[in-house]
């Protein structure tokens, strides 16, 4: 099914949580919504559901304004992130919930509504468990009947809130890839919340960057990759430097040095922010249009080098990123950096410190 | 490296042996911090137990004892007297009547309070605790003051023939009045505590407004709410002050049973008084029996908890 948000605010109280979010998703995708917490990821996903009612704007399901459809008749499954299994009743019950409450001929027999349970039991890959209660289940498992429970009712779409969040690091992983099996398996249209900018990456077809209520950037993990449409998106997905710059005809300049940067959309004269992530600089001996700098320190990680270069002026030492077997500097050295990929944004410092390398 | 990892100890497994090579001067005198020594421990445990005797114990041995005074027939003649039996039966009815409309007001509170928000709210949780810090005789004369002969409403129940204090419906609303918090107070915490997430599931399940309630949150709080109604119950049973007043005393017709007692025992009835006293220390005892039940084993769904 597809979605249509339009214009969508919501306000608790004072507070916008919501400032006008604009997002089209297509049938069958299978959509991130990645953000720091607080950014509006759940409230925009209760909104598509009904649990919330936004001040302004429209959900369409194809087509269909839905401003009048309650929840129960949305026919969304939606996974709760703390996943709000019925305590009282076993695997199968909690399964079943959504035929059991269905009305007059809607409502299957008993036996179909168990066959459908099991049927879903063994999808989730729980087979065998159907007579457990929620507190007898580990994380994982209640995970994947909360999953279960919601695709019983053959929803049209699929919401998730943090469907891992509460899992440690090695479950995360494998439900993640199991979730992506099962979405290419049974292709409901899927959106899911996270705040892990790995997770949103490695699962969904696009993704969909929040901050403070409104989107920052859709696209594919590769063009969030390869080229962070603002600021806050090269903060916030993996590590970058920030150099403040002038821009003047076209060129940047860091002090007095006028920088030989790759092609990139030009940006207006005045100041501006050069963003380059650790792994894009490169050492070079040629000097020109180059980043001169001291060798301040080198951090051993797993799979790199880290390498801490003071550039000068007011700004605090660039980091930059070598392959492991690399020869490196030595601390103290001079070392001239070139930027081999980078994001220029106009505008002066500090507007989005906290997610600044 | 420049620091090598120095070589892991070759230090033979401490045996048994290895604990004594230390000095242990202080071992005998040694005890948990959190713990009082042997002595403290003896005067308080048995300090506890005197006071538990004295207070408790022996007053509930003494009811039986003084009804069975004259034997099991006196015991007996004494229960089914006509006034007796007439007591009981007010008893149970008042009880009958009051517990589960206070149930129904304390669950519907407790939801109102715990999945919405509305303005006064907090004045709404302050007026449900107010039976709690009035005294009942006080609450027993508003009822009088209100719905008496010559109280506010008075003129239009005589009007009406409606008699409401000295019968029937003034018992019952006294026995409600002193019995409000009991079922509210026990939910109020649990259903706040599980929010409103059940709920939305199930909504989302596609579940009406009745059918969430009926197979989600009224299961949720089952057993609080039988808690809660086990206490409101043993409370509206032994109820006296509030009633006392709003009763009248007229014996065979608006006697309750602990008003009927306090009757017997001012005639100087020992073992009719204690007779009937034993019926509601022995409702008492199975209340507790019954409280201890519950609490031990579905005590994690009576109290507010994470999760699941
Ligand atoms: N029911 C609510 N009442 C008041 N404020 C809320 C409510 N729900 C969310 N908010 C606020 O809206 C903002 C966005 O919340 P949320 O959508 O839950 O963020 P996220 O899921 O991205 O962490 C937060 O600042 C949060 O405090
Ligand atoms: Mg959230």
């Amino acid at each position: 099914m597809r979605i249509d948000i339009q214009g969508i605010h919501k306000e608790f109280g004072q507070f916008p949580a919501l400032r006008g979010v604009e997002l089209t998703i297509g049938d069958g995708e299978l959509i991130a919504l990645l953000g720091p917490s607080g950014s509006g990821k759940t409230t925009l996903l209760r909104v598509i559901a009904g649990l919330e009612r936004p001040d302004a704007g429209q959900i369409l399901f194809n087509g269909a304004d839905m401003a009048d459809t309650p929840v129960q008749e949305r026919n969304v499954g939606f996974v709760f992130q703390h996943y709000a299994l019925f305590r009282h009743m076993t695997v199968e019950d909690n399964i079943a919930f959504g035929l059991a409450v269905r009305r007059g001929r809607q409502r299957p027999s008993r036996a179909q509504r168990r066959a459908r349970a099991r049927e879903l039991l063994e999808l989730v890959q729980m087979g065998g468990l159907h007579h457990r209660f929620p507190a007898q289940l580990s994380g994982g498992q209640r995970q994947r009947v909360a999953l279960a429970r919601a695709l019983a009712i053959d929803p049209a779409v699929l919401l998730l809130d943090e469907p891992f969040g509460a899992l440690d690091a090695k479950v995360r992983k494998d439900l993640r890839r199991w979730l992506r099996a099962l979405h290419d398996e049974t292709g409901h249209t899927t959106v899911f919340v996270t705040h892990d900018q790995e997770e949103a990456l490695e699962l969904a077809d696009r993704v969909v960057v929040m901050r403070d209520g409104i989107i920052e950037q859709i696209g594919t993990p590769e063009d969030l990759c390869l080229r962070p449409a603002t600021p806050f998106v090269y903060g916030f997905l993996g590590d970058t430097n920030m150099l403040a710059v002038l821009v003047r005809e076209g060129t940047a300049w860091l002090g007095d040095r006028a920088l030989a940067l790759p092609p990139a959309p030009p940006v207006p004269d005045g100041p501006a922010r050069l963003y380059v992530r650790p792994h894009d600089f490169r050492f070079t001996d040629d000097s020109d249009g180059a980043i001169p700098g001291t060798v301040q320190a080198i951090r051993r990680r797993l799979d790199a080098l880290r390498i801490e270069v003071s550039v000068g002026g007011h700004h605090g030492p660039v980091e930059v990123a070598l392959p492991a077997p690399a020869p490196a500097p030595e601390p103290g050295q001079t070392v001239w950096l070139r930027p081999i990929a980078h994001g220029l944004f106009p505008g002066g410092q500090g507007v989005f410190s906290e997610y600044e390398a | 490296m420049d620091h090598p990892m120095p070589p892991a100890p070759a230090s033979p497994t401490p045996g048994p042996s290895a604990a004594r090579a230390f000095p242990s001067r202080r071992r005998g005198r040694w005890h948990p911090p959190t713990t009082e020594t042997a002595p403290t421990r003896a005067v308080l445990i048995a300090g506890a137990v005197l006071f538990l005797l004295l207070v408790l114990l022996a007053p509930l041995i003494s009811v039986f004892a003084e009804a069975l005074a004259d034997g099991l027939p006196g015991y007996v003649a004494a229960l089914t007297d006509p006034e007796a039996l007439s007591a009981i039966r007010l008893t149970l009815l008042v009880a009958v009547l009051s517990v589960p409309l206070n149930a129904l007001f304390g669950l519907a509170a407790a939801w109102a309070i715990a999945k919405f928000e509305f303005p006064g709210k907090s004045l709404f949780i302050t007026v449900i605790d107010l039976p709690f810090s009035i005294s009942p005789v006080i609450a027993g004369l508003v009822y009088v003051l209100v719905y008496g002969a010559h109280g506010v409403l008075g003129p239009f129940l005589q009007a009406h023939d409606l008699q409401v204090v000295f019968a029937l419906p003034g018992i019952v609303l006294a026995t409600m009045f002193v019995t409000v918090p009991f079922v509210a107070r026990e939910l109020i915490p649990l259903m706040q505590e599980q929010g409103t997430g059940d709920e939305e599931a199930a909504l989302s399940l596609g579940a009406s407004g009745w059918q969430t309630f009926w197979r989600v949150t009224l299961p949720n709080v089952k057993w609080a709410l039988l808690y809660g109604v086990l206490l409101c119950n043993a409370r509206a049973m032994g109820e006296f002050g509030a009633v006392a007043v709003v009763s009248g005393r007229i014996r065979g017709f608006t006697n309750t049973m602990p008003l009927q007692v306090e009757i017997l025992y001012n005639e100087y009835n020992t073992v009719a008084a204690f007779a009937v006293a034993s019926l509601l220390a022995v409702l008492a005892l199975a209340t507790l029996v019954l409280k201890t039940l519950l609490e031990w084993r579905y005590g994690d769904a009576l109290m507010a908890r994470r999760g699941h």
